[in-house]
């Protein structure tokens, strides 16, 4: 029997010429990148926010954000440059929404396991150097073993639930939890060590 | 330090991290994707059959926690290495078996004398891999250059020695030397010949022989063999994970039972399979027996000491290393580091160290009563040391009962290693 309905595939465009697209100022751009990577983006904001509305609102920005950046940018990998610009634009509506009391997301519970050494609810400090705290942390990711530098980046970067994490990896809940308990020790020393109050 | 604070320092993250990890979640979805099942989903498939044939076909439904990867047969029915301790012995020329390569006499033995029904757990490896090219060299390049840099720096320090007498040139052989050296014309030419006229007239001339420079070639050539060292390493390493998954594809494709694990290729199979596979450029591969830790053993699943002990007699113990360091620690916690760095390194292969103590009286076994043994082998005094073998499960390493060890007059040297050869591509 021939099917009645046949269902074209639409097979998302590559990276490279997305970013041509921006770089055209063709609007298309934006519908590509919604179009292969909203799903994606989605679970990135609401691992943060977890409220489907916040999450729409930050796609939006995202998509704003990456127009205005490409050109000059030209990112070699698309997929992490928008992954960069997504989180922040979620923790900002994150951190508002802490001030309300709204539902805690996976960041929350994130945070908490870090509340060893950071735990302050307060603004930034006029003198602080998150340029500085960034490298230091990316000297500490780079120093862990690959698999560790993996379930860092999904816990503490991405906020991404263990449940994820430990079937990313085909491993045990209590696996991954031992593996984030050592890293949390090694990520408190360090920071002890580069100064930074605990 | 305030959440917003770390957040902010999170924003500041190296992007080549955020990219690294952002491609290493899409390889590991792609793995797991390609280890499903092919099922047929039930819907309006099925209800379009039930219009046209009076049964109703009803297939399996795709199965979110269908287990990715099963045994042939129970674990325990598998034919492993059981190996400990020596490396296959490479004087022994192994026949094919039944074509195949087989990197040890044990391996082609078993494959012999095997039921048909029993299952082998091999690992499959390319078998030359000198041709791997790595940072725009070939592995036999990068040998090649670290082997010329050793050979310099060996006739370099050979020239510290002989150049202020080489320097008088045929006087050497005929009067002698001013300070009454005289060598004969063979030694003379030999000599000569060895070292190279090119190389001699780099540091002799004018009858002077160019002493600072020759130390800082030395130097240089030391230096450069060590990089080279470090980027053989660095190659085998990237050959291993470029072919793991190719050679994991071709022999799935053939319908085997095949899994990549902590980053070594697992294939279950039986003789007469083994026997009959027909794949392309079989010569080209090399079989050896998996061990069954390297399956089992989930990476990371081991202790990690902390650096609570001090005190360790650091000058008599020598810790195994596989990163191009000294083996002796400077301190305390180095040495702990370089302990964890040891079960690092042989996680995947054994689950315990060795530890070897030489001392100057024959040591009884109740010294040892604290460290946790799994097995101690002591020996009498022989001329000047007695010898004491000791075997520890990682998690039962007692660092105290090492310090106060390392500590008595009697000990004098201590060396930690693993029981195994570092693992070659074979696994």
């Amino acid at each position: 029997m021939e099917l009645q309905n046949k269902q074209t595939v639409r097979i998302p465009m590559d990276d490279d010429k997305i970013v041509e697209l921006y770089w055209e100022r063709n609007e298309k751009a934006i519908e590509e990148t919604d179009f292969k990577y909203k799903k994606y983006l989605f679970s990135i904001a609401y691992n943060v926010v977890h409220d489907r509305l916040d999450c729409e609102e930050c796609l939006n920005d995202t998509y704003l954000g990456a127009w205005n950046a490409i050109p000059p940018t030209k990112p070699s990998v698309l997929k992490a440059f928008l992954t960069t610009i997504t989180r922040r634009i979620a923790i900002k509506r994150y951190h508002s929404n802490l001030k309300q009391s709204v539902i805690p997301s996976e960041m929350t519970v994130s945070l908490s396991e870090l509340e060893d050494f950071v735990a302050g609810d307060g603004d930034v400090d006029s003198e602080f150097d998150a340029e500085r705290l960034g490298r230091v942390i990316s000297d500490f990711v780079r120093s862990l073993f690959e698999r560790r530098q993996f379930i860092f980046m999904s816990r503490y970067y991405l906020a991404d639930p263990i449940d994820t994490i430990a079937s990313d990896l085909s491993l045990s809940r209590s696996m991954v939890n031992k593996e984030l308990a050592a890293i949390r020790s090694a990520l408190k020393e360090k920071l002890e060590s580069e100064g930074y109050s605990i | 330090m305030k959440k917003k604070e770390w957040n902010e320092g999170l924003n500041h993250l190296d992007p080549d991290l955020i990219e690294k990890h952002i491609e290493q979640k899409e390889m590991l979805r792609k793995k797991k994707q390609k280890s499903k099942g092919i099922w047929l989903r039930f819907g309006a498939i099925a209800a379009c059959f039930l219009l046209i044939v009076s049964a109703v076909i009803v297939v399996p439904m795709l199965r979110e926690d269908e287990p990715s990867f099963q045994l042939p047969t129970d674990i325990n029915n598998i034919i492993w290495n059981t190996d400990i301790g020596d490396a296959p012995d490479n004087s022994i020329e192994v026949p094919l078996w039944e074509g195949w390569r087989v990197n040890s006499y044990s391996l082609y033995q078993e494959l012999e004398k095997a039921n048909p029904d029993q299952y082998f757990a091999l690992h499959i490896s390319k078998t030359f891999w000198d041709g791997f090219v790595y940072n725009g060299k070939t592995v036999a390049q990068i040998r090649q250059e670290k082997k010329d840099k050793y050979n310099l720096f060996e006739k370099l320090a050979q020239l510290l020695k002989e150049g202020d007498v080489l320097k008088y040139g045929e006087l050497v052989y005929t009067v002698g030397t001013p300070e009454g050296e005289k060598w004969a014309k063979a030694l003379y030419d030999e000599r000569i010949e060895y070292y190279g006229e090119e190389l001699l007239s780099k540091y002799i001339v004018d009858g002077e022989f160019n002493k600072a420079q020759v130390e800082e070639d030395s130097s240089n050539a030391i230096a450069e063999a060590e990089q080279l060292e470090i980027m053989d390493d660095d190659a085998y390493k990237a050959y291993h994970s470029s072919y793991v998954d190719d050679t994991e594809k071709v022999f799935s494709e053939l319908g085997l039972c095949t899994i990549v694990k902590n980053n070594k290729l697992f294939v279950f199979i039986q003789k007469e399979k083994l026997a009959n596979l027909d794949v392309a450029d079989k010569g080209g591969y090399t079989l050896s027996l998996a061990k069954r830790r390297n399956y089992e053993h989930e990476e990371g699943d081991i202790p990690t000491y902390e650096n609570k002990v001090q005190g360790f007699a650091l000058e008599k113990i020598e810790c195994e290393t596989f990163d191009h360091s000294s083996r002796f620690a400077k301190t305390d916690a180095e040495l702990i580091d370089k302990i964890n760095d040891l079960i690092v390194a042989g996680q995947f292969d054994t689950d315990r160290i060795r530890i070897l103590i030489t001392s100057s009286e024959a040591l009884s076994e109740d010294v040892f009563k604290d460290m946790n043994c799994e097995t101690i082998n002591v020996t009498k005094k022989y001329k000047t040391s007695a010898f004491a073998w000791l075997s520890v499960k990682y998690e039962n390493l007692n660092l105290e009962a090492l310090k106060e060890i390392s500590n008595m007059t009697t000990v004098k040297t201590i060396n930690i290693y693993l029981e195994i050869e570092v693992p070659d591509v074979a696994g």
